[in-house]
């Protein structure tokens, strides 16, 4: 696992002029594991506008993309995994639906469960819509017949 | 959404018998001399109706191309834009209301481009005819919808950007659109144009601020996911974000890929590859700046979206953007020779009036937004994707391919009858 410093310079570049050191740097956070992704994902902040979350938000939407590329289903299946682990628990609204909207790009059938219960907030049902309806299949279909 | 109206099409349908009947041996009927176009004076029906929806800063400027009209309604979700008290019979917020006139023609569509699709649709179920502000959509799939939506209702389209109209009368254009629309090059990968675009950007962390008090921030959103209100997001500076339109590649891109789309002959069809070259990775809310996007045809031919001065360039081969007959074998030049310019394109103006399909129509335009909404997604994505012009999408990227078709915001969908 990265230290918060560590991750805080492996980002802080953000956006890059090239994609080549920004996803070097996307690949060492995957690299890292779950618990860096975490990590990663708080401190993306609590409120929609915080400034200090300007450069996580950077990191977790490209780590939505880098893990979607061909050949990186296993990487892909682990931020999309941790991500939805963080739908539980004490987690702002606003980090919860910023966290939904990556789902919407990089979530598959398996993120579906943990989607399916914020739908259940009222805050976060419209966001969680527009997750489901883009993964889409039975599951995401399933969860959204009774909304 | 209200049927179709018939009724300006039967208003126009009498008018026109009546001039005709006038002539014949056994009129029945006096037609007063205005409805003929005679003395001057303008016949009622080449006078059309307009409604104005979305009557912020860009306005009614694009409709002197309709010619001569009469605007009958404006419509904004945010009444310090219009001129008079909401009346619900010439100022309105709701523009499915607007649609519901049956004494209006064309509908001139100035919103954001997050509301463009929704809004043509209901123009055109209700028969209406429509200009729409470049660019025409959000999302590729919405274009598909529209271009539908038009053909089916038989209703007249025209975008907001007009070069290609010139472009279409210049030799040299006409020659370069022949050549390559009837593939008489050995190579058409030679074949590159830029086409440039402005390059701001939207701001990264926008805090929460009142929403004021005239305006309908639900309704302003519409189809858009709902985020907090901030006056960075509305009136002009929503072009910098994601959830509303594509930045400045597509808000100035559409001035120079439209023409270029019709020189090179690609008004059927769309790019199957698109190489970015951008900072990265993108904001998740803000678009951010980029240096250039390679689109590639099928047949080769290349257009290459720029970000501006200062950027990253272009690093692919070189290639020409005109190609004349000196470009062409023996054979090539002979069968150039036989071949017939294109039809003219169009006016707005006369496909109101002789319902016949203006230059700039739904299907072009459509085509136009696809190839800038595929630069966009490989920026956003961080790769080169493939395209499939004929299914309408990305090939081999679920993520990529997610952003061709965005869910909206309930209530508010594409309706399925127009896609695909």
């Amino acid at each position: 696992m990265l230290s918060l410093q560590e991750i805080t310079d492996l980002i802080k570049g953000f956006p890059a002029d090239d994609y080549e050191p920004a996803q070097q740097a996307c690949g060492k956070l995957v690299a890292a594991g779950p618990k860096t992704i975490e990590a990663l994902i708080l401190m993306a902040g609590s409120k929609f506008g915080d400034k200090e979350g300007v450069q996580p938000k950077y990191a977790v939407h490209a780590l939505a993309s880098y893990v979607c590329r061909p050949g990186a289903e296993k990487e892909r299946q682990m931020f999309a995994e941790t991500l939805a682990g963080q739908l539980d628990g004490d987690n702002s609204d606003d980090l919860k639906a910023f966290i939904i909207r990556q789902l919407q790009l990089c979530g598959r059938e398996q993120e579906v469960p943990a989607l399916a219960k914020t739908l259940k907030a009222e805050a976060l049902k419209e966001t969680t819509v527009q997750a489901l309806t883009a993964i889409g299949g039975n599951a995401a279909d399933k969860a959204l017949s009774g909304v | 959404m209200a049927e179709q109206n018939t009724n300006t099409v039967n208003r126009r349908g009498f008018l026109k018998a009546s001039a005709m009947a006038s002539t014949a041996a056994a009129a029945f009927h006096v037609v007063p001399s205005n409805c003929l176009g005679r003395d001057g004076q303008v016949p009622p029906s080449n006078t059309v109706t307009t409604a104005l929806v979305g009557c912020g800063r860009r306005g009614a400027a694009g409709l002197g191309c309709v010619g001569s009209h009469k605007m009958i309604a404006y419509c904004d979700v945010d009444t310090s834009h219009l001129k008079g008290e909401v009346d619900n019979k010439t100022y309105f917020t709701d523009f499915r209301r607007v649609m519901e006139k049956k004494d209006l023609d064309v509908v001139a569509i100035s919103t954001p481009p997050h509301w463009h699709a929704l809004v043509c649709i209901a123009a055109a179920e209700a028969g209406k005819d429509i200009f729409c502000e470049k660019p025409m959509t959000k999302f590729i799939a919405e274009g598909r919808a529209v271009a539908n939506a038009v053909a089916k209702h038989k209703v007249m389209f025209q975008i907001g950007t007009f070069k290609r109209f010139s472009n279409s009368r210049s030799q040299g254009h006409i020659e370069n659109h022949k050549i390559i629309k009837h593939g008489l090059l050995k190579d058409a990968s030679d074949v590159l144009c830029f086409c440039g675009a402005r390059n701001r950007t939207g701001q990264t962390a926008l805090e929460e601020q009142p929403v004021p008090s005239t305006l309908d921030y639900d309704f302003w959103l519409g189809p858009a996911p709902y985020k907090p209100y901030n006056s960075a997001r509305v009136h002009y500076s929503n072009r910098f974000y994601w959830d509303y339109e594509g930045g400045d590649l597509t808000n100035f891109g559409a001035h120079s890929v439209d023409p270029w789309q019709w020189s090179f002959a690609k008004d059927e069809t769309s790019p199957v590859k698109a190489r970015p070259c951008a900072p990265w990775p993108q904001h998740p809310d803000a678009v951010g700046a980029f240096s250039w996007v390679e689109l590639t045809y099928e047949d080769g031919v290349r257009m290459v979206i720029n970000g501006g001065k200062g950027k990253k360039k272009y690093d692919g081969p070189k290639g020409k953007s005109n190609v004349n007959k000196n470009d062409l074998d023996e054979a090539g030049r002979k069968k150039l020779a036989e071949l017939p310019d294109p039809d003219p394109l169009v006016s707005f103006a006369d496909a109101v009036r002789t319902r016949k399909q203006a230059g700039g129509n739904a299907e072009s335009s459509h085509r136009v937004c696809a190839a800038m909404h595929l630069a966009n997604i490989a920026i956003r994505v961080g790769r080169e994707i493939q395209y499939d012009p004929e299914k309408e999408q990305i090939i081999g990227d679920e993520e990529a391919n997610r952003l061709v078709n965005i869910p909206m915001r309930r209530p508010w969908k594409l309706p399925e009858q127009y896609l695909g």
